[in-house]
């Protein structure tokens, strides 16, 4: 049973009555859902709550699904939606200052890393994608995050694929200017090359 | 020069087919602006996909059989959003229909949409429970403008407040008040849809935003960076009976119910 087949059936059995059958898809695709809210996000903690967020509106929402699309197809539409809201939420969001024990303000600190991304290198990729504008970043975190292909992205985003790839690329460009990549070499940073941080 | 842009990514993927590539590579020994695109998109890529898979939580753990057939009882965000509403709205259908018996929005009935029957229709109509009528303005929004409207929109809705009157739909509503600044058509101006088709938008708008927080009070068409739109104005509050603190515009392509924008202002 190819994993396509696999959604099928448990969603066809979780309509039948069986609650497991939606554990099993949750387990299925926690990874995934995850993943893409991290990438989306920036924020370890608002991907978990998103991505809980997520499952049980697919939970309530099941009913419409009415199998045009793949299921990781609309698992991830749903997801980016509730990823847009957390982000329209943040937008609106005061920012939050913080009395220090001498009475002065002091800024909140970063978003909160996810575990892998404390890996050094890692961690400017990944805070450097946080910074580009949104439309390019969920582009980027479909195609070179969750391994999407264009045609599933173009169902997802509900644009052309033409938009798509163009997305894709201007984000890649956007990706990499936010990391300090040299334009003129492709090169990465001088300061991230390990040869350069040795003795 | 023409830049194949939208080939640039599969490229660099390694993903066209040997008769793009082709094409792509006849270009690049010509095109020093590409090679360079190509370049640093490839680095870009790479760093990206060496990002290590994060450590999900366990979110099954919090989807247990019992949890979920006890979160699968049919309790709809949507309905019980309108349900809340519905006192306000039903005094808001009997606003409206009495403001439709007045020729007072100017123009024909045929240039506004509105008719009796159409007047019927939003009594008995598939969602009769939501008698909003969706206004139609030629405004073509950007974001900044439609930070504007968010904002003049919080601004009837502050007035409101103080007054008694909290539904956004009564048609001394429909136009800014004299004097202020609105992205929304004077009343003279205002052109209304019938019954069908502003359900069709109050449908489309919750496609777009599944599950998002709010009511909607009010509903129009007008464009989006010269994209038809259908805009949800929207009254948002923290729940649990305090009162609604945010006002926001929802905006929904009306091609395919997709997002195009969002904005709101504070209460």
């Amino acid at each position: 049973m190819s994993d396509a087949e696999r959604d099928e059936d448990l969603v066809r059995r979780f309509r039948a009555g069986e609650p497991d059958a939606f554990t099993d898809l949750v387990r299925r695709h926690q990874q995934r859902v995850y993943s893409l809210c991290l990438r989306v996000l920036g924020d370890a903690d608002a991907a978990a709550d998103v991505a809980q967020d997520t499952f049980i509106a697919v939970l309530r929402k099941l009913d419409s699904f009415r199998g045009d699309a793949a299921f990781t197809t609309w698992l991830h539409r749903v997801a980016l939606n509730a990823c847009y809201d957390e982000l329209r939420k943040k937008r609106r969001r005061p920012m939050l200052h913080i009395a220090a024990d001498d009475g002065t303000q002091r800024e909140p600190g970063p978003p909160v890393l996810d575990h892998a991304d404390e890996v050094a290198g890692t961690r400017d990729v990944a805070a450097a994608l946080a910074t580009i504008p949104e439309e390019f970043r969920v582009a980027l975190v479909l195609a070179d995050v969750q391994d999407m292909a264009y045609d599933r992205i173009a169902h997802v985003l509900d644009v052309p694929i033409g938009t798509v790839k163009s997305r894709v690329h201007r984000g890649r460009l956007a990706l990499a200017a936010a990391m300090g990549i040299d334009l003129a070499t492709g090169e990465p940073p001088a300061r991230s090359r390990p040869s350069e941080q040795e003795p | 020069m023409t830049h194949p842009v939208d080939r640039l990514a599969p490229f660099v993927d390694g993903a066209l087919d040997p008769s793009d590539r082709a094409v792509v590579d006849e270009h690049l020994r010509s095109c020093a602006r590409c090679r360079h695109e190509v370049a640093v998109a490839r680095a870009a890529r790479e760093a990206l996909r060496a990002l290590p898979a994060p450590e999900a939580p366990d979110i099954a753990a919090q989807f247990s059989p019992d949890r979920v057939a006890e979160l699968a009882e049919p309790t709809p965000v949507a309905r019980s959003r309108w349900s809340k509403a519905a006192p306000l709205l039903a005094a808001a259908a009997v606003v409206a229909l009495v403001a439709l018996a007045i020729p007072r929005l100017g123009g024909s009935s045929g240039d506004t949409g509105v008719t009796a029957a159409d007047a019927a229709a939003g009594a008995d109509g598939a969602r009769s429970d939501i008698p909003l009528r969706l206004e139609l303005d030629g405004t073509d929004y950007d974001s900044a403008s439609l930070e504007d409207a968010a904002a003049s929109f919080a601004a009837t809705q502050t007035g409101q407040a103080a007054g008694e009157s909290a539904d956004g739909i009564s048609a001394e509503d429909q136009g800014a008040p004299a004097g202020e600044a609105s992205a929304v058509a004077a009343p003279d101006q205002l052109r209304i849809a019938g019954p069908q088709r502003s359900a069709r938008a109050v449908r489309c708008l919750e496609r777009a935003f599944p599950g998002f927080p709010g009511e909607i009070v009010r509903i129009g068409q007008a464009r989006f960076e010269g994209t038809p739109a259908f805009l949800g104005y929207v009254i948002e509050g923290p729940g649990a009976g305090t009162p609604a603190d945010t006002a926001s515009i929802w905006v929904a392509a009306v091609e395919d119910c997709s997002i195009l924008s969002y904005s709101s202002a504070s209460l």
